[in-house]
């Protein structure tokens, strides 16, 4: 299952970029903002996007319409859904976002 | 006024009359006019002249005195053409029209007396020239030098030429003047149309006069001048009209005196629209001076810009005990009037005195009230800040390090390193979640994102009982959202701590202009807005943005606590 990480802040790309590695990922991109990563994603067209809810250019949640219908989209923030006032669904903290998690997500996708 | 200027008006209102009736008489007694007129004969060059002196010595500086005076006098010289000599005749035929000269001339220049523009000065003096072409008329003039000493060239088709020639350009000269004056009217503001309205009126009285008389001998063949009784009597009307407007300023100034009596005795009549109504000028402004720094403030206290000087309209400043204490912005046309403006400022000068104290306070408050909201809104923003530094800096390294720690978990073996780590992992999961509730505090990112009824349905959400929200999502200016913000969070606050409520509800609409925000609960009520420092600190904020808080707590009939915050 091939992923595109979203994400400005580059310590938690890298470290995102080992987690969903060990969770059985592929990790086919990395985007520090919005304009990048709608780009990337059209022109990679990865299973997942893991992606930022606060981005510098534009709000993750206004972007996560733009993706190709075909691409999944997982939201994350360190404020919660409840600060962020939108649906738990395809939402996860990012301090929720574990090895255990992702290898369950992996998993059901195969 | 010096002895010597004392004694020659002495010498004139001796000389002045004697001078007049010769004059006058020479008309009367040799039949060139007819006997009737000569009282209004009598009355244009002696109410003239009167009228022209007077204004003279009350306004030495304006030329229109010696002007009306000069017209009166040039009136009787072109009557001593009647006495039976050669020389009186000669002189007085020269003379004879050139009062109007004069008189166009003051109309051109009225109400200053000065020209200024090249192209009057140039109109004047050939105004002028016409005297000249009646010199010269003279001296051509078909009549045998006994009776006409100046007549040195005896040419009567010159002469004839020279005479419609002059006709025809005092005509013209005349209604240029009358025209001038005319538009100079129609451009004046309501100050300077006062002054200019008698005159203007009496010249176009002269006018009619006159041109009736000129139809009056084209129809019935009769010689000019035959009907003398109207245009006389409208020539009369001229200095009469400088009289009116005299006595009309005195009144103004009388009208002055009254102020300060009017001013306290209605109350409500601000200095500036007491001012404007009795120099009538409707767009007069007044500044107050400022104590601490340079500038005039308006009577609510907004800082006013007062024109440069030399420009319309004009600036005249009012100072007491030699402290400047005001300006008044008026129509350039009072300066022609200085003794009004003077009286204005001995008149008002405490009570101007007294608003400018007013206008001061009321400058400072709304200073005061800028900077408050100023320290507001910087502190806003700095809460933004801060929280924005903990997202972008601690938030994620400590983020970072839970990924981390995640991952190690899976290296790790041996019960004791797993127990660590689990408590390492349990420790930093604390450490996150209250950092997100501390920023969270500081500033929520859901307002700035979403707006004012996305923030009070996260508000709403963490309530444990059923908070109802109306609002149609409209988004109000930032510092407004982050009052609002804080008035639902501690009302929301209050209600869960004190109310012992079943259910509570948040209104936000806008209504004139206002956003409304409401919070209610059907709780015990009886709530003290003065205690403590919630509500106090809420009423402070909302006060920043020049809004106002209520609360209305009931005993037993729940707690409203509604803010009004202007957003327009």
């Amino acid at each position: 299952m091939t992923v595109l990480i979203v994400d400005d802040h580059p310590s938690f790309r890298r470290l995102a970029r080992r987690l969903f590695q060990e969770a059985g990922f592929s990790v086919v991109g990395e985007a520090g903002d919005g304009r990048a990563a709608l780009g990337l994603a059209r022109e990679l067209q990865p299973d997942l996007v893991l992606l930022d809810v606060m981005l510098p250019d534009v709000s993750g949640i206004e972007l996560a319409e733009q993706f190709p219908s075909q691409v999944s989209v997982l939201l994350v923030s360190s404020r919660s859904a409840e600060d962020l006032a939108i649906g738990s669904r395809r939402f996860l903290r990012k301090d929720e976002l574990t090895l255990d998690r992702l290898r369950a997500v992996a998993g059901g996708a195969d | 006024m010096t002895e010597r200027a004392r004694f020659a008006w002495y010498g004139v209102l001796v000389v002045g009359p004697l001078f007049v009736v010769f004059g006058e008489l020479g008309f009367w007694l040799n039949g060139i006019a007819p006997r009737e007129t000569f009282p209004l004969d009598l009355g244009v060059s002696s109410l003239s002249i009167t009228a022209g002196l007077v204004v003279w010595r009350l306004r030495p500086d304006n030329r229109t005195g010696p002007l009306l005076a000069l017209s009166g006098i040039l009136w009787t010289i072109g009557g001593i053409r009647a006495y039976r000599n050669s020389w009186t005749f000669g002189v007085g035929q020269c003379f004879d029209g050139s009062q109007d000269l004069v008189l166009a001339h003051l109309l051109i220049a009225y109400p200053t007396g000065r020209l200024g523009r090249t192209s009057l000065r140039l109109l004047v003096g050939a105004g002028y020239g016409l005297f000249v072409l009646g010199v010269i008329e003279t001296m051509t003039m078909d009549i045998p030098r006994r009776f006409n000493a100046l007549a040195v060239w005896q040419a009567p088709g010159v002469h004839s030429a020279l005479d419609t020639i002059g006709s025809i350009g005092a005509g013209v000269y005349a209604t240029s003047g009358i025209a001038i004056i005319g538009l100079r009217w129609l451009r004046a503001g309501a100050s300077r149309r006062r002054v200019l309205g008698p005159v203007l009126a009496a010249a176009l009285c002269f006018a009619v006069a006159e041109a009736a008389d000129q139809v009056f001998v084209a129809i019935s063949g009769s010689e000019p001048g035959v009907v003398f009784f109207p245009p006389l009597a409208a020539r009369l009307v001229i200095p009469l009209a400088f009289l009116f407007g005299l006595a009309r300023a005195r009144l103004d100034r009388v009208a002055v005196g009254d102020l300060v009596r009017e001013l306290d005795a209605s109350g409500a009549e601000t200095m500036q629209s007491a001012l404007a109504r009795v120099l009538h000028d409707p767009g007069l402004r007044v500044g107050y001076r400022l104590d601490d720094r340079d500038g005039f403030i308006d009577s609510d206290g907004r800082l006013l810009t007062l024109p440069p000087d030399g420009s319309d309209p004009a600036v005249t400043y009012v100072s007491r005990n030699g402290v400047q204490l005001a300006a008044i912005v008026h129509e350039p046309a009072l300066l022609e009037q200085p003794n009004l403006v003077d009286a204005v400022s001995a008149a008002v000068g405490l009570a101007l005195d007294n608003e400018r104290l007013h206008a001061q306070l009321r400058n400072q408050l709304q200073e005061l009230r800028a900077s408050r909201t100023r320290l507001v809104n910087a502190a806003d923003s700095e809460r933004r800040r801060l929280e924005r530094d903990l997202h972008d800096g601690a938030q994620q390294r400590l983020l970072a390090l839970a990924l981390a720690l995640n991952m190690l978990r899976a290296r790790v073996h041996g019960d004791d390193a797993v127990q660590l780590l689990a408590e390492a992992e349990e420790e930093l999961g604390n450490a996150i979640r209250e950092l997100r509730e501390l920023a969270r505090g500081i500033h929520p990112a859901i307002l700035a994102d979403q707006g004012l009824a996305a923030a009070a349905k996260t508000l709403a959400g963490r309530c444990a009982m059923p908070v109802e929200i109306t609002a149609n999502g409209r988004r109000f200016p930032p510092a407004v959202e982050t009052a609002g913000y804080y008035v639902i969070a501690e009302s929301l606050a209050n209600i869960m701590r004190y109310s012992r409520a079943s259910r509570a509800w948040i209104e936000i609409a806008e209504a004139g202009g206002l956003a409304v925000i409401s919070i209610g609960d059907d709780g015990t009520g009886g709530a003290d807005a003065g205690a403590g420092t919630g509500l106090a600190g809420l009423a402070d904020r909302v006060g920043a943005l020049d809004g106002r808080l209520v609360v209305k707590s009931v005993p037993g009939s729940g707690t409203t606590v509604r803010a009004e915050i202007p957003c327009a």
